[in-house]
């Protein structure tokens, strides 16, 4: 009977021991990529200053430069992939929630699944055969247009999730005022989860704002200015993705810069996002 | 309003008609010959995508050109010559470029697309053979053939003091040490360019490894062949491993001990942004730059250059633009001054980056009468 209860009592140590040392480890690693980010990127960021969010990138080998217009690229591509995703994504959020069971909400659902669970690099490949082969060029709308896809799955599951944590009660209330259900989601149910939309776009520009591969092909590698919606444009992660295998050291401290932003402008995000997701506000 | 006009005398509505028309023809006049011949008022974007060789020389010359002409940007992505030709079959890019011409097949497919394609060497490149051995003084250069350099990577000769080495060099004490040899771990231009030379010289490296941009070295299964990334990792290899040989483009090859090649006029000569020229200047001589450059050869005729002075392992980089009807009028226009920069002061030793090699007077004809097309 001791041994026994000794066991357990070992035992259960041990797997406290597994789980805590598992959770360090991801502490760790988190903590690492922050570090390294901010190791690498200290000369650049030393050497430049403000600079660094105006420059574009210098000649190879050359001078620093700085980030400016990728900055630019990056801002307007993710801005308008998020809000087009938005456009559609809150309103079938909207449509899985309050028509749940329909054939129609059960469609929306399977495609979403399906456009989640395609490798993103896919969705690159396609709109570069929809869009940059008929327009002849790599464009800042292609890449918009592919971030939107890959943003849109997370956009309406967040709206149909935070939707579907309205107790019922309150939808009772609204449908025994005799609101037609229109009325009642649009003029109550919305507005009272305004946060839950929120963080369903915030989720979403996180989840655009790292993506590189729907940007690899249709984005083109335009790094020196900014182009305009239909000219070759750039984001972050593809700055990255160029600069940082290359040979030129000054390159490569950008691309570290650029990855110390991208750590930066994710964490502001996805703390935004669980502030906001924390409760329904009644 | 047509009331008015009706209402006119008809004196009167003829001298409106007149100044109407006046004005138009000004209009049409200043349209003609001021906007034609002045430099267009919005900014044009070239697009370009291609080779990593050249990068750092287009990016160069792009940033030169904006500084000339002002309404002009060049924007050259890389990727690499796979990429560049691709992207520029599929139309979607103005420029490419490319370490080899295109394949005849494409070739004919660019040419039926775009009403033909002009291929224009643009800028040269050399590849050093780079030693460290510590016994050999640093004034002191090591003479080599291609013959015995196949015969080392084939694992044939094994010694620095071997005889056929000390047979090239007399002069000096060479050690009793194995040679290890450090080559690209990556897909690498410069390989193919080196292997090809190889190949160029020696039947046996021909049938048993080849060229391309990765090959099987006969020396990494000896034990004496390690791989480094990209030319700053086998230029940093070579450095810290005594007894090592390698190869690098020529502007890693500094502090580095560097040989002096045999070329096909049994001079040995090191690698110089003359030797390098000389060495083009020697090839197959290009006449038309719009036609199937594959079948001329080019990169073999540089590498068996007859020419005293050559260099033996040199290569051409290009320049891909489509026939000039294939652009709208103001990509015309810009394709059409940035061809006109590269060939002229583009090539001059101030617009040249360290370690690439302009090109032959021939060639800068060859693409001024192209940018000349561009502005008919």
């Amino acid at each position: 009977m001791r041994l026994h209860s000794l066991k357990r009592a070992v035992l259960d140590r041990v797997f406290l021991a597994v789980t805590a040392s598992a959770t360090l480890a991801l502490l760790a690693v988190g903590a690492f990529i922050v570090a390294i980010s901010a190791v690498e990127s200290f000369p650049v960021i030393a050497a430049l200053g403000p600079a660094l969010f105006i420059e574009p990138p210098g000649l190879p080998g050359g001078e620093f430069g700085g980030l400016g217009p990728v900055l630019v690229s990056t801002a307007v591509i993710v801005s308008l992939g998020v809000l087009v995703g938005s456009l559609i994504g809150v309103p079938v959020g909207i449509l899985m929630s309050e028509c749940r069971g329909s054939w129609l909400a059960r469609a929306a659902d399977a495609a979403l699944q399906a456009i989640s669970e395609i490798p993103s690099v896919v969705v690159g490949l396609v709109v570069f055969v929809v869009l940059v082969l008929p327009m002849r060029t790599p464009s800042a709308i292609a890449a918009a247009v592919s971030l939107c896809i890959t943003a849109l799955p997370y956009i309406a599951a967040q709206t149909r999730e935070s939707l579907a944590a309205i107790p019922l009660s309150y939808r009772e209330a609204a449908f025994s005022l005799g609101l037609p259900r229109w009325k009642a989601v649009l003029r109550l149910l919305v507005p009272m989860n305004a946060r839950g939309v929120a963080t369903a776009v915030l989720l979403g520009g996180a989840r655009a704002l790292g993506e590189t591969a729907p940007v690899l092909f249709t984005a083109g590698a335009a790094f020196s200015a900014f182009y305009g919606l239909i000219g070759p444009s750039s984001t972050l992660s593809l700055l990255i993705f160029y600069f940082a295998p290359s040979p030129y050291e000054n390159w490569r401290r950008l691309a570290w810069a650029a990855v110390l932003l991208l750590v930066a402008l994710t964490i502001v995000l996805s703390s935004a996002v669980r502030r906001l997701s924390r409760g329904v506000k009644m | 309003m047509l009331e008015i006009l009706t209402k006119m005398p008809a004196k009167r509505s003829a001298v409106i008609a007149g100044a109407v028309a006046l004005g138009l023809l000004a209009i049409a006049t200043w349209v003609l010959f001021f906007q034609s011949s002045e430099e267009p008022s919005t900014p044009v974007l070239l697009l370009g995508s291609g080779a990593t060789f050249p990068m750092e020389q287009v990016k160069a010359w792009a940033s030169q050109v904006s500084k000339v002409h002002p309404w002009l940007q060049v924007e050259y992505a890389g990727g690499g010559t796979g990429k560049g030709q691709n992207d520029f079959l599929l139309g979607i890019v103005d420029f490419a470029c490319s370490d080899v011409p295109l394949k005849a097949a494409d070739w004919e497919k660019a040419k039926a697309q775009f009403g033909g394609v002009y291929q224009l060497p643009m800028i040269l490149g050399g590849v050093a053979v780079v030693y460290n051995i510590p016994e050999v003084p640093p004034d002191v250069n090591l003479r080599l053939t291609a013959e015995v350099l196949a015969d080392i990577l084939l694992g044939k000769i094994e010694y620095w003091d071997d005889p056929r080495i000390r047979e090239l060099n007399p002069e000096v004490s060479l050690p009793r040490a194995r040679i290890v040899f450090v080559h690209r771990s990556d897909a690498s231009g410069t390989t193919e360019v080196f292997t090809t030379f190889l190949s160029t010289y020696s039947a046996e490296w021909r049938e048993a490894v080849g060229a391309g941009k990765t090959v099987k070295w006969p020396l990494d299964e000896l034990g004496r062949g390690v791989g480094a990334p990209g030319n700053p990792g086998v230029a940093q290899a070579v450095k810290t491993t005594p007894y090592s040989l390698g190869y690098v483009e020529l502007a890693y090859a500094k502090g580095l001990g560097v040989a002096a090649i045999r070329n096909r006029a049994g001079r040995f000569v090191l690698p110089s942004a003359d030797s390098i020229r000389a060495a083009a200047a020697g090839a197959v001589s290009i006449t038309d730059a719009g036609a199937n450059l594959a079948d001329l050869r080019i990169l073999e005729s540089i590498l068996s250059s007859s020419s005293p002075e050559a260099y033996p392992i040199a290569s051409p980089s290009y320049l891909l633009v489509k026939s000039p009807s294939a652009y709208p009028p103001e990509k015309r226009k810009a394709i059409a001054a940035f061809l006109e920069f590269v060939f002229s002061r583009g090539q001059s030793s101030e617009n040249i980056v360290e370690g690439y090699v302009p090109i032959p007077e021939s060639w800068r004809q060859l693409g001024l009468q192209a940018a000349s097309k561009f502005k008919e």
